[in-house]
């Protein structure tokens, strides 16, 4: 039971099936307040899906599901959800491209969210200031005036990050930034994450081995909708189970 | 480059107005510069057009709702119209009923339906033609978007709905006149209705009314409300995961979009004399669409004049070649939408850069 009151993020026996077929299979998983966690496992071994049950947009067949100990994230919905501190990253890209760098940052950043607020909101200078620092964090401070359509695959994912922090969540859902990266971006963003544990939780999807590697933190298998192995990344891809998994019978 | 865009419209509708205001109301007739009644009932026809292109581009171009019914409201708003003007006929119809409209004596009513009360009053009149598209829009926007209706599956049940408000209203026990609709206007607020005068401040009254509703939405696409209108319509499920409660801001556009809908109806059917169930007609919705998609989607001013062309062009065709004006009409949409996907605003947008880059050489924003 304490367990389930410490972490930050709390599942435990989570199911979700699709017309019969098990997304996730009674998946139990609990993440520490801080905490950097990878989460690997081959194509369809219900990575998104357990994203989706957390964000709110997939509810789960049976299964607990606990924020801090004290939100059910099963009675609330995906704008609930967000507004409790949860954010999410997409595995595409998915910024406003109509819009400015500038513009993007403002829309996510914390503050009221109604209709009738939004025709007079005004960021105040602090909070521009704010938003610029977190834009040299992620490194696009020379971009901000520029349209989000023309920045570059890479700079996209930065970009979703950016807008990620200034929604000040205390929960971060990442799912593979370091897709359609370069090596170095890879690297920059592996770094950028690391340093956002410890003030946030972070939890990251990822395929790439090296980038989990760089990732230095706990690790979590996923296979057929359940967990079937965590700890270190050297500890698990020692597995014998996840080399199986991973390199096929 | 948005800007002279805005410039030239803004002006442009001033100066029509200002000049029938001059001609029309403040000189007498003698002077001879007036606009006759044919082309009073014509522009202000024209203005009402560009006020309904303009409430569906708020919605579709700014939001990506894209609403096929969108006549429906602004029908809507002219029976509402229609209803007070019928009621301003008191004894001198046909059938002189100091109280029944005509239409309702030829069916031997001896009563008027509880929903014609009221009517009589202008306030109440102008109260309901933005209540009753503003109502039918929100409850019809709560069901669909809470239910996250979308994209084609959103567009072809509006088409539903218009078709099924044209059904209705064709319907002699509804009380709306049937398929003759409601028409032999008298007067309204006690001017006689076919006056020139009357036509010119009907006339007037619509480009101001463009003005004020091109400024104000224009106004509110650059706040953040507008800014995360953009945001749904690019991406909902990020918008949806920021925190942003997309439905509240779609259901806040549609209301929006749909009672200015209702408004352009209202100032319809004085100047042209006659509402009819004609005008749910699903076809009426569609080309607004086309009006929106040749002036530019997502450019209000676009919008509104691209409303103008199409109809200056049907006012021309429909009399010239009138068989061939629907073949005209779609190959219009086919052809705008192939080549110039951002409508008569992008092209000009295009050689006006086009034009500033070549000269000078300089290195503008590539956004509009």
């Amino acid at each position: 039971m304490t367990l389930e009151n410490q972490s930050a993020l709390y599942l435990e026996s989570i199911s979700v099936s699709f017309d019969g077929f098990k997304a996730l299979n009674s998946l139990s998983i609990a993440m520490d307040s801080g905490e950097l966690r990878a989460i690997i496992g081959p194509n369809g071994a219900g990575k998104s899906t357990m994203m989706d049950v957390v964000t709110g947009k997939t509810r789960p067949s049976s299964g607990v599901a606990l924020l801090s100990g004290i939100h059910d994230l099963l009675k609330l919905d995906e704008v609930k959800i967000a507004n409790l501190g949860v954010g999410r990253k997409f595995q595409k890209p998915s910024v406003i491209e109509s819009l400015t760098v500038r513009e993007n940052l403002e829309l996510a950043f914390v503050g009221n969210r109604s209709p009738l607020s939004s025709l007079l909101a005004k960021l105040s200078s602090e909070n521009q200031d704010e938003l610029e620092n977190t834009c040299t964090r992620v490194g696009l401070s020379e971009s901000i005036e520029e349209s989000a359509g023309d920045l570059s695959h890479g700079q996209k994912q930065w970009l979703e990050i950016g807008m990620l922090l200034l929604q000040k969540p205390t929960l971060l859902l990442v799912d593979e930034p370091a897709a359609g990266m370069t090596d170095t971006e890879t690297m920059k963003t592996a770094d950028l994450l690391k340093s956002l544990a410890g003030s946030h939780t972070v939890v990251v999807v990822e395929h790439d081995m090296d980038f989990v590697e760089a990732l230095e933190c706990r690790v979590s298998v996923l296979h057929e909708g359940t967990v079937i192995a965590e700890g270190s990344h050297a500890h698990v891809s020692g597995d014998s189970q996840v080399i199986e998994v991973y390199l096929g019978r | 480059m948005d800007q002279i865009f805005r410039k030239f419209t803004l002006s442009f509708v001033t100066v029509v107005v200002l000049y029938v205001f001059i001609n029309n109301i403040l000189l007498p007739e003698s002077f001879g510069f007036g606009l006759d009644s044919y082309y009073l009932t014509l522009i202000g026809k024209y203005l009402c057009f560009a006020i309904l292109a303009l409430a569906l581009d708020a919605a579709w171009g700014y939001c990506g709702i894209l609403s096929l019914g969108h006549g429906a409201f602004f029908a809507l708003g002219g029976y509402a119209m229609g209803m007070y003007l019928m009621r301003q006929i008191g004894d001198r119809g046909v059938y002189g009923d100091p109280l029944l409209p005509d239409f309702m004596v030829f069916l031997n009513w001896t009563e008027l339906p509880w929903f014609w009360t009221g009517f009589d009053q202008p306030w109440f009149a102008a109260l309901m033609i933005i209540l009753v598209p503003g109502l039918l829009a929100f409850f019809f926007g709560w069901f669909a978007f809470r239910s996250r209706v979308s994209g084609v599956y959103f567009s072809i049940i509006t088409q539903a709905l218009t078709y099924a408000l044209m059904l209705a209203f064709f319907r002699n026990e509804m009380g709306f006149g049937g398929n003759n609709g409601l028409t032999d206007f008298k007067d309204v607020l006690g001017y006689p209705i076919s006056s020139e005068r009357t036509r010119a401040s009907f006339m007037i009254v619509s480009g101001l009314t463009l003005i004020l509703f091109l400024i104000s939405t224009s106004w509110a696409m650059t706040t953040k409300f507008g800014r995360v209108l953009l945001a749904i319509r690019d991406s909902e499920d990020r918008t949806r995961f920021l925190g942003y409660r997309v439905e509240s801001y779609k259901l806040s556009i549609f209301v929006l979009s749909a009672t200015m809908a209702g408004i352009a109806g209202a100032l319809y059917v004085p100047q042209i004399g006659i509402i009819n169930p004609g005008e749910f007609s699903p076809l009426n919705s569609i080309e607004i669409v086309v009006w929106v998609a040749v002036g530019g989607r997502g450019s209000l001013y676009g919008a509104a004049l691209g409303a103008v062309v199409v109809n200056l062009a049907k006012t021309y065709f429909t009399g010239a070649y009138p068989d061939a004006w629907l073949y005209f009409l779609g190959s219009l949409f086919v052809l705008s939408t192939i080549f110039m996907p951002r409508g008569i605003v992008g092209v000009f947008q295009d050689s006006l850069h086009w034009l500033v880059t070549e000269k000078s050489r300089y290195r503008g924003t590539s956004s509009p």
